[in-house]
């Protein structure tokens, strides 16, 4: 294992790959303070103060997409070149091969985070002086958070890169599912997030209007909302909108969850890719 | 004797085909072993089997004396090199690269001898030119020389021939012998080029549809080949008659040609040919050919 990771390791180290995505994720993460000071600049210091934060974890509503990309172009080059064949009958077991793929994934998601966050606190803090520290809750159950996400994404891309020898394929299933993982989770966590009650104008007779509150048919519930709230926090995008929003507190589920589901992946790839028979 | 590779009844099936079918084979050690047989009669899948890309269906094989079962086959691939199929490496990095990241996967604690292995294969001229620019006689040789990184004592090659030019064939194979009597590495070569094969193999396996037809050395078929004489004359249907009443064995190869499985008296037959109006051109003794021999084995036919 620790030979195939120090290979792999030198091997990204000069992959236009990795660092092109590595550099796509900064620009996200500059964009975004930059867009956050603009924003500032026109609507003031308390749009910061609530909004602010969001901004700055915003690399992490794309993280799928830049896991999706780097598993199915680094990692599936390994499969699709024949590399892995040197591996094998180099005397490697496929369950380290797995696994190294799976590390160096979930590796390289954490360290995109890593390259949008940081040049987005340093343009920030150009831009934005010190109200840049008030507007971020840089909880540490959030970078937890993160992890589980990553974790999530690795195991779930591993699977294509690896069991498929195909890399255009391998690549737009994992940019599918990246997608409906999106829209998926945003869906739910939209669904949920409808209040409960809505506010109505009513006219009146001397041509006035009533304000009043009433049962907002969107919002869900019985068992609605429980398939919603399960769903919720079974999608790794709807915790990385949690972990986006200064509002949220910390809840323990949804990142087990994802822990629980990134290791029935593994569990599932690993038993495949142990039988597949490689061309 | 010692073997590198054996295999006992070894079967692998796909979706109830059986591309293997109870292989027996034995690779004595030191040997270059030629792997013969027709496109589909299992080669490659051997090859795989042997390199752990596949599982056998049934059956099994011991590389180094360790059975294919046992968790220690990892330690016996190390000492081997494999080229399956196409060569594989990475397409974005030179040929030195390429070697120095085959030799971190092997866990080699340094990169020396990269160079002389890029000599020894005839790419130390290739700089930082990538991978994925190299012709195809090119790419086969960074394969062989990917597969020999770590020095291996056991060398698998699957059809390194294919797709080279002539002087490339030569190239390889003058490697391959060099390799084989001054490093002493046993060598699985598979192919279908038999005249190629031929000038390389100390020991054969010929294979059709998936099982063992015969193995034998390269003294074994030197012995086995029937010595025939090559007759060019006129018109071959009157050699035909006198053949038949002299009761040879022949066998026509074309309107002005053919082979005669006996020692004819040239002088007599000259005559018994000129009798029937037909002229002697020229007579050649011939050895039959590993070809001959293999389709006297598998039959001509196509699957």
């Amino acid at each position: 294992m620790t030979k195939l990771l120090s290979a792999q390791l030198r091997r990204l180290g000069r992959s236009v790959c990795f660092w092109g995505l590595a550099a796509c994720c900064a620009v996200l993460g500059l964009l975004a303070m930059a867009l956050a000071a603009y924003n500032t600049r026109n609507l003031g210091l308390l749009w910061l103060l609530s909004q602010g934060h969001s901004y700055f974890f915003m690399i992490e509503l794309a993280a799928g997409f830049f896991s999706a990309l780097f598993a199915a172009f680094f990692l599936g080059e390994d499969r699709s070149c024949g590399a892995l064949r040197n591996k094998l009958w180099a005397g490697h077991a496929r369950r380290d091969l797995y696994l190294c793929h799976l590390l160096l994934c979930a590796g390289a998601g954490l360290f995109f985070t890593l390259c949008s966050m940081l040049p987005s606190l340093l343009a920030g803090r150009l831009l934005l002086g010190p109200a840049l520290w008030e507007a971020l809750d840089p909880a540490p159950w959030r970078f937890a958070c993160i992890l589980a996400v990553q974790l999530f994404y690795a195991a779930l891309f591993c699977l294509p890169a690896t069991l498929d020898a195909r890399q255009a394929r391998a690549c737009v299933l994992s940019l599918l599912l990246a997608a409906v993982l999106a829209v998926a989770g945003a869906y739910t966590t939209g669904r949920l997030r409808a209040p409960a009650l809505q506010t109505q104008m009513v006219l009146q007779s001397d041509g006035s209007f009533l304000r009043e509150e009433v049962p907002n048919a969107a919002y869900l519930q019985g068992n609605a909302r429980a398939v919603f709230t399960a769903l919720d926090a079974a999608s790794p995008f709807s915790l990385s909108l949690r972990t986006a929003d200064r509002e949220e507190s910390f809840a323990p589920l949804p990142p087990l969850c994802l822990l629980a589901e990134a290791g029935l992946l593994t569990a599932l790839g690993l038993a495949i890719f142990q039988k597949q028979d490689i061309q | 004797m010692d073997y590198v590779l054996t295999t006992d009844k070894l079967v692998k099936s796909y979706r109830g085909f059986k591309a293997l079918d109870g292989l027996d084979m034995h690779i004595p050690k030191g040997a270059i072993y030629g792997f013969v047989g027709k496109n589909g009669a299992g080669k490659t899948t051997l090859i795989r089997l042997i390199c752990g890309l596949q599982e056998p269906s049934a059956g099994g094989f011991t590389l180094y004396g360790i059975p294919n079962r046992r968790r220690d086959i990892a330690k016996a691939r190390r000492r081997m090199g494999a080229v399956v199929e196409t060569p594989s490496f990475y397409p974005d990095m030179s040929a030195l690269e390429n070697l120095k990241q085959q030799s971190l996967i092997l866990g080699l604690p340094s990169f020396t001898g990269l160079e002389e292995l890029l000599e020894l294969v005839g790419l130390e001229d290739t700089g930082r030119k990538k991978a994925r620019n190299f012709s195809l006689g090119m790419r086969q040789r960074l394969g062989i020389a990917l597969a020999l990184v770590g020095d291996p004592d056991f060398l698998v090659l699957d059809e390194p021939v294919n797709g080279l030019d002539p002087q490339g064939i030569v190239e390889i194979r003058e490697l391959i012998l060099k390799l084989n009597r001054e490093q002493q590495i046993t060598v699985l070569i598979s192919s279908h080029i038999l005249d190629e094969l031929s000038r390389l193999a100390t020991h054969y396996g010929i294979i059709d549809r998936g099982r063992m037809v015969k193995e034998l050395s390269a003294g074994e078929l030197e012995a086995a080949c029937r010595k025939c004489v090559r007759l060019e004359v006129s018109d071959t249907r009157p050699l035909a008659r006198v053949l038949d009443r002299a009761g040879m064995e022949y066998r026509i190869l074309s309107g002005t040609a053919a082979e005669i499985y006996a020692q004819p008296k040239l002088s007599q037959l000259a005559a018994a040919l000129s009798r029937e109006g037909c002229e002697l051109f020229s007579a050649q003794e011939r050895d039959e050919s590993l070809e001959a021999y293999y389709l006297s084995l598998v039959g001509g036919g196509h699957d």
